[in-house]
């Protein structure tokens, strides 16, 4: 029995590699990552390149979500994996990657949200979706709803519920990646998740008068 | 079900689902720049390269000075002997002793850059003359030290003091130097009225930043000041702001107006969400934040279209204003805002 001592972020590579045994992913992929990582930080850029295609879609997705645009989340993804070759030198500890990835990620996607400039459509279009959507079944509805209410919130929110419920990561992680208090990863997770249940809970209310004249 | 879990958990999957894997072009992007890019702290392939070139170049310097050393004088006989050269021609370029060009001339004085008295940190009295800063509500702040020995006479102004209606309000005191730091003691009061608000604050010199710095409960809770010398500025945010879009375009933020507020309106001349080569403006109100280090926030609202009204956007921004500088930096992110602001942070300059 492998006893799971490393970081719980280390769970997302036993998913990554599906249909192997998961003591054995448990047991050997973060050994392999943390050599990678030291292997990269004395400047061997194969050990890069590998540690970028296992960490990437992780990443990527971070950034996806924060940005909801495909476009800014490449330039993210891209722009925070330079950044962090260039900086895996300081990396003191390299059983920190994930967490110190992490917040290079939601840095680069917030300097694209910044460079991007931050107009967004004013809401009062957003609240008028087209009438097809009326049509789409529950589960789409759903996640037109969670869509609608993720993009109104603002980036640094969005990156607190993509870090607790896409990364996984603990209230306490997140204060660490984003650099801010608990209590105020608490807030932001309260506030958001409280907009996205008003979001459905709309949805649901409207839906009796749907297909009515 | 429980209604907090519920929401949880559909966010939970619908995030899962939505995530799509990192597109290959981003891992080609970054397999064809890295070999080009330095890590931090170690010699990369560019700057590997750079420094043997460099050293290349020194060994080469090296060997031509050790030649010119123990081989010129014979040359430079054998040069003048095939070009004909008089007696003398050439000798100056390797005489033992400076030539007329290289010493100074008699009636050369210290240009005003080297002089000590205008640079603080050689002088031995860092403050006498007159420095400014933005006051809480983004109006300028003055003070001047003046006299000789262990005190100075201190002149304090607030050039448009809240606790006066936006009038002037000044303080007289005497200053004590401390080391690096000077101990203003006095009374201040509103232009024309009676003196009856006491100081006692301690300005200290920075030499790293030729900065003077005010303690951060001078004014309660608003962190430090930062006050620099020349031309006293007359409102740290009023006027307009010209900087350079990522398109290349060109954008203007205006701001006008007094007290914690200020109008702002905002233009970029050929905005890339409208249609091409048209123009997009907003306008809006900001409201001046705390100070952190050396500036100070305004968040700014704003409301906007492309020209003739289409495509009508928000924006909730903040910016920060470098007093050292005297710049407008933003819109900043969240960890700008706690930090320093990221490389890709635009800067505005007065315009």
């Amino acid at each position: 029995m492998v006893v799971l001592a490393t970081p719980p972020w280390n769970r997302e590579d036993a998913l990554v590699l599906r249909g192997v045994s998961i003591q054995a992913t448990v047991s050997w992929v973060p050994e392999l990552e943390r050599q990678l990582v030291e292997r990269a930080q004395r400047g061997d850029e194969e050990a890069f390149h590998e540690l970028a295609t296992r960490v990437g879609d992780r990443l990527f997705g971070l950034a996806q979500h924060i940005l909801r645009d495909p476009e800014a989340a490449e330039d993210a993804a891209q722009q925070a994996l330079l950044d962090i070759w260039r900086k895996l030198p300081r990396l003191n500890d390299p059983d920190r990657f994930g967490a110190w990835s992490y917040r290079i990620v939601v840095r680069a996607a917030y300097a694209e949200a910044s460079r991007r400039r931050r107009w967004f459509v004013t809401p009062a279009f957003l609240a008028n979706p087209p009438s097809a959507e009326h049509d789409h079944a529950r589960a789409v509805a759903d996640r037109d709803q969670l869509e609608r209410g993720f993009h109104r919130l603002s980036v640094e929110h969005r990156a607190v519920v993509a870090l607790k419920y896409f990364a996984d990561r603990t209230d306490d992680q997140i204060a660490e990646i984003l650099e801010i208090p608990v209590g105020t990863v608490r807030s932001r997770l309260h506030h958001s998740l409280r907009r996205l249940r008003a979001e459905l809970d709309a949805d649901a209310r409207s839906e009796p008068a749907r297909g009515m004249p | 079900m429980n209604p907090e879990h519920d929401i949880e958990s559909r966010v939970e999957r619908w995030l899962k689902a939505e995530a799509r894997p990192m597109p290959p072009q981003v891992l080609t992007a970054v397999r064809e720049v890295v070999p080009r890019t330095s890590q931090l702290g170690r010699p990369g392939p560019i700057a590997s390269e750079r420094w043997s070139r460099w050293y290349g170049r020194l060994g080469l310097l090296a060997a031509a000075a050790v030649l010119v050393i123990v081989a010129g004088p014979a040359a430079f006989d054998q040069l003048r002997t095939i070009l004909h050269w008089p007696d003398g021609v050439g000798q100056g370029v390797i005489a033992p002793s400076p030539s007329p060009a290289a010493s100074p001339p008699p009636s050369a004085s210290p240009s005003p850059a080297a002089s000590p008295t205008t640079s603080p940190s050689a002088s031995p009295d860092p403050f006498t003359g007159t420095w400014s800063t933005i006051d809480v509500d983004g109006s300028p702040m003055t003070i001047a030290f003046d006299g000789n020995g262990p005190t100075r006479n201190v002149v304090v102004e607030d050039l448009r003091a809240s606790t006066c209606a936006g009038e002037h309000h000044v303080t007289d005191g005497v200053g004590t130097i401390e080391g690096s730091s000077i101990r203003v003691v006095g009374r201040g009061g509103c232009a024309g009225r009676p003196k009856d608000l006491a100081l006692n604050v301690t300005w200290t010199y920075d030499p790293e930043a030729g900065t003077l710095r005010t303690p951060a409960d001078w004014v309660t809770g608003l962190g430090t000041f930062s006050w620099t010398r020349g031309p006293v500025k007359p409102d740290a945010f009023n006027g307009s702001w010209i900087a350079t879009d990522i398109d290349g375009s060109s954008m203007t933020l205006s701001l006008s107006g007094s007290g914690l507020t200020r109008d702002v309106s905002y233009v970029d001349d050929r905005a890339l969400d409208c249609s091409p080569g048209a123009a997009f403006s907003a306008q809006g109100s900001g409201t001046i934040g705390s100070v952190v280090g050396d500036g100070r926030f305004i968040s700014v609202s704003l409301h906007g279209s492309c020209a003739g009204g289409a495509s009508p956007k928000d924006s909730v921004e903040k910016y920060k204003y470098d007093y050292v500088t005297d710049t407008l930096i933003g819109p900043l992110t969240p960890l700008d805002i706690g930090g320093d602001p990221l490389p890709q942070t635009v800067t505005w300059r007065r315009g």
